[in-house]
């Protein structure tokens, strides 16, 4: 036993983990990860092409190659942690417990990693103005607006989601505006202003002068019939509809101009639609207090070294 | 052209004939400390410091978003600890430190003049306006100022052969370090990982850069602990500080050119 507690808690395990580990993530930054099999055979010479593969080196931070020294890396920095802190604490002065700040810093970045990276949930969903999507908790998200902001010379400046939640009927959030670096953080999920596509939207000019505007997939309801827009056609001058009214329905073809309905096709726009992708990351809350002793602990460990002239 | 070019040329010729006076005083030995080389090396960094400023307020944000602005700012902050570190007196071997990191400003200002690097200032595209990222960026460049310094100073040390003479180098070398590796470690971990998690959702991705900057962190760590735990003073240390630094710029600029990924654009 005491054989084996020398050895978790000696320096020298230590080292020789943290450069197993340097050296072995350098090479998975060299090494493509995530190909298959073959993209591998394809890449490399038959030998090593067989090594990457037979060892798991090309999923590297998911193999037990990394695994594994990664969790004795953890039992030799508790064992040394718990050690360093018991002598600390028996120390009647001049103790110095910035290291111990920083690698209790560490082993909870450690669990808050495993937490993150096994508890890490995330989905997008693509959407037009006015287009909606159920949330897991029952409330719904619209959203109400999408900008696409440029500088003079063309380049993206900004992706606005402008989006509002709703729950039983009641408002929860109204207008928020979702852009890069400025997630929506509701609940259990943050979401991320993620990507923009261009998707077709049909005008439809009602018998009042009114206009709408219907993304592909979406609906209409006016009087008694249902105008679903399908797809523009594919040469891309007309629209296919489905309109539905009661138990009939039909699917027509209609080009500017043409009534259908009591609707008139006004044409086919482009129209942008917001990416939002939704996460839910158990881990980050203990990550981010992992962070932050470990900012404390490296400088107040240097501060007081620095200043002892050690 | 524009008064920041101006600028930034004059902080190259400043920092040229800082070297190049310090070569001088090297090899001379005058009765008076030379004065005019850490004026001039002075005078580069806040040259240096105006041109982001200018360029700030061009683009309406704060300009470290482009490895140009990066260069010239790790370049001012390198110059700022050289002079401080040339003040030091009873440094024994302030000269050599500070004209091996004037050289290395040198050699930073030199990549950031070359036709490689575009010099454009550009407002920044969605996913870099943010203030997690300049406080990313600074932090992280501060550090790396520090281990410019323990870098002249781990290699003089490889260099030397006489005990006293190497055991002020060695602690040298580990005096940079120890104050570099907090605000790397704020910089390029602590800020890079808040940020990537409030752009793109995983403060971790694996992604080259981050990887190759928890590798130079590991390295540092591991000098640290040969040379606070295991008290090694011998070249053991010294080396690892060489190779952290190597890892320092190959994470900089090897990555963006070598590996692409996430990062691929800084």
């Amino acid at each position: 036993m005491k054989k084996f507690l020398d050895w978790i808690t000696s320096m020298r395990l230590a080292i020789g983990l943290i450069a197993y580990l340097a050296v072995t993530c350098v090479l998975a930054t060299i090494v493509p990860q995530g190909l298959s099999d073959d993209a591998y055979r394809e890449m490399y010479s038959r030998i090593v092409a067989q090594l990457v593969v037979q060892t798991g080196f090309g999923s590297f931070f998911g193999s037990i190659l990394f695994i594994i020294p990664a969790f004795l890396f953890f039992a030799n920095l508790s064992a040394c942690t718990v050690k360093r802190l018991v002598r600390e604490l028996r120390k009647k002065k001049g103790r110095r417990h910035g290291p111990d700040v920083l690698h209790l810093g560490l082993m909870a970045l450690v669990i808050g990693s495993v937490w993150s990276f096994s508890g890490h949930q995330q989905g997008s969903v693509t959407l037009a103005p006015g287009d909606g999507v159920n949330l897991p908790d029952g409330a719904v998200m619209r959203l109400d607006d999408f900008r696409f902001d440029r500088y003079e010379d063309g380049r993206p400046k900004d992706w606005v989601s402008v989006v509002s939640i709703e729950k039983d009927g009641r408002p929860v959030e109204e207008g928020v505006e979702l852009r890069v670096n400025d997630p929506l953080r509701y609940g259990r999920l943050t979401f991320y202003q993620a990507s923009y596509q261009e998707v077709a939207a049909l005008a439809l000019g009602g018998p009042g002068g009114e206009e709408y505007l219907l993304s592909q997939g979406e609906d209409l309801v006016v009087g008694d019939s249902t105008y679903f827009f399908m797809a523009p056609d594919q040469d891309g001058s007309r629209a296919v509809l489905r309109v539905s009214s009661g138990a009939d329905g039909r699917t027509v073809k209609a080009s500017p101009g043409e009534a259908v309905g009591e609707l008139t096709v006004l044409g086919l726009r482009g129209r942008y639609a917001a990416g939002i992708e939704a996460v839910s990351d158990p881990g980050f809350p203990l990550v981010l207090v992992a962070m932050a002793l470990i900012a404390v602990g490296t400088t107040w460990t240097f501060a007081q070294k620095l200043k002892e002239g050690v | 052209m524009i008064v920041d070019t101006w600028l930034a040329n004059g902080a190259f010729a400043a920092l040229l004939a800082s070297a190049a006076l310090q070569v001088f005083f090297l090899f001379k030995r005058p009765a008076k400390p030379d004065k005019v080389a850490p004026a001039l090396m002075l005078a580069s960094a806040a040259a240096l410091l105006a041109v982001i400023a200018m360029r700030s307020v061009r683009i309406g944000f704060i300009a470290l978003t482009s490895t140009y602005e990066s260069l010239a700012f790790w370049a001012a902050v390198v110059c700022v600890v050289s002079f401080v570190y040339g003040r030091q007196r009873r440094l024994q071997y302030r000269p050599g430190v500070v004209f091996g990191a004037t050289m290395l400003s040198v050699v930073m200002l030199a990549v950031a003049s070359s036709p490689l690097i575009p010099k454009e200032a550009l407002p920044p595209i969605p996913a870099l306006r943010s203030g997690w990222l300049i406080l990313h960026v600074s932090f992280t460049f501060v550090g790396e100022a520090f281990f410019v310094v323990s870098f002249v100073t781990a290699l003089i040390f490889l260099s030397v052969k006489d005990g006293d003479r190497r055991l002020e180098l060695d602690r040298l070398t580990y005096t940079a370090i120890a104050v570099g590796y907090p605000f790397f470690t704020a910089g390029a971990l602590v800020f890079g990982a808040i940020w990537a998690e409030q752009a793109w959702g995983r403060w971790w991705s694996w992604d080259p850069k981050e990887t190759w900057a928890l590798v130079t962190w590991l390295v540092y760590t591991a000098y640290l602990h040969v040379r606070l735990v295991m008290r090694r003073k011998d070249a053991v240390p010294s080396l690892l500080a060489v190779v952290g630094f190597i890892c320092t710029v190959f994470t900089f600029f090897g990555v963006n050119y070598l590996l692409p990924g996430l990062h691929s654009y800084g």
